[in-house]
């Protein structure tokens, strides 16, 4: 193994898992995950100069190797008729609902809106710092976070009141 | 503060990235106009949503503490070819294609077979315009402008 990977992997191991826990609301699926992006460093070496460049591959390779499971668990769940993932200990109906309705949620929008949203929601970067990592303008950057806002809102069919989904 | 003026600032706003005074002006929009005020409650509670699954970085640390590579599944990278052999493989290519394809072509007029080219020349001509080829699209792959060296062309 490369030192450089085995290194990123010691650093950056639980970042991603954040970023694929909150997307899948699964433990296990993220643990998954976190193995395929590492994987995927491994097999393509990626040229990475700095910690902020290697937090950016890893985090658009995270929003690919997620949106790849849930394509590839589509197509199973399509040819089974019904696929139901084995629920794990942190794994609630609620949660398990939730995470459903959020997962149709980001795999409706584009992977810029996706990865914008990643950034202010699970890392609270600013839409310059945002921007600056996609390589698009500033207020690109906010209109990708609030077309995607709206998606989810649209999706969840938010509570105002509550702030909860019903 | 006007709706159009809370619309610019509405992500800020959304996102928590606005100082003290800053939301106070916007605050007292909300307070006013009851359209911009539940546009934003909304997509507050989305956003509120899409962080309620958002782990501390000490509890995503302790999930992960166990985890290591599967060495099983980890692969070789495919061996890079150098830019210089790319280039050269293109050139062969096109030098081949190029002298088989245009070589002794016959002239309509007269009916009688063109000169046999020079592949010097030939080369030379490829390579100008390759060149135009980068110069008119800067941002062309070696591939694309490979195409478009090889693509008829009468200038």
């Amino acid at each position: 193994m490369s030192p450089n990977v085995e290194s990123c992997f010691r650093t950056h191991r639980a970042q991603v898992y954040r970023w694929a826990y909150a997307m899948c609301r699964r433990h296990d699926d993220a643990l998954d995950v976190v193995q395929d992006v590492f994987v995927r460093m491994l097999e393509r070496r990626p040229l990475l100069p700095s910690p902020a460049a290697a937090l950016a591959w890893l985090r658009r390779v995270t929003d690919r190797v997620v949106i790849d499971r849930w394509r590839a668990e589509s197509a199973r769940a399509a040819r089974e008729a019904r696929h139901e993932p084995p629920a794990t200990a942190d794994d609630s109906a609620e949660t398990r609902e939730l995470g459903d309705r959020l997962r149709a949620a980001l795999a409706s929008l584009s992977e810029h809106q996706r990865l914008v949203l990643m950034a202010k929601s699970y890392d609270q970067m600013t839409f310059q710092q945002i921007a600056a990592e996609l390589g698009i303008a500033v207020p690109t950057a906010k209109t990708h976070y609030l077309r995607a806002l709206s998606a989810v809102r649209e999706r969840l069919n938010v509570n105002l009141q509550a702030g909860r989904v019903p | 503060m006007n709706c159009e003026t809370f619309h610019d600032r509405l992500a800020e706003f959304v996102s928590g990235e606005l100082d003290s005074a800053q939301r106070t002006a916007i605050q007292e929009h909300l307070d006013a106009c009851a359209t911009c005020r539940e546009l934003a409650r909304s997509l507050q509670a989305a956003a509120a949503v899409v962080e309620t699954g958002v782990l501390s970085a000490e509890e995503a640390e302790r999930r992960t503490a166990g985890l290591t590579l599967p060495a099983a599944r980890r692969t070789q990278a495919p061996p890079r070819v150098s830019p210089v052999l790319r280039y050269a493989a293109a050139i062969l290519i096109a030098f081949g294609g190029g002298y088989l394809t245009r070589g002794w072509r016959t002239d309509p007029t007269t009916n009688t077979p063109g000169p046999r080219p020079q592949p010097e020349l030939v080369t030379r001509q490829l390579l100008d315009r390759y060149a135009r080829a980068a110069n008119e699209y800067p941002e062309s792959s070696s591939f694309s402008r490979s195409l478009l060296m090889l693509a008829p062309s009468d200038r």
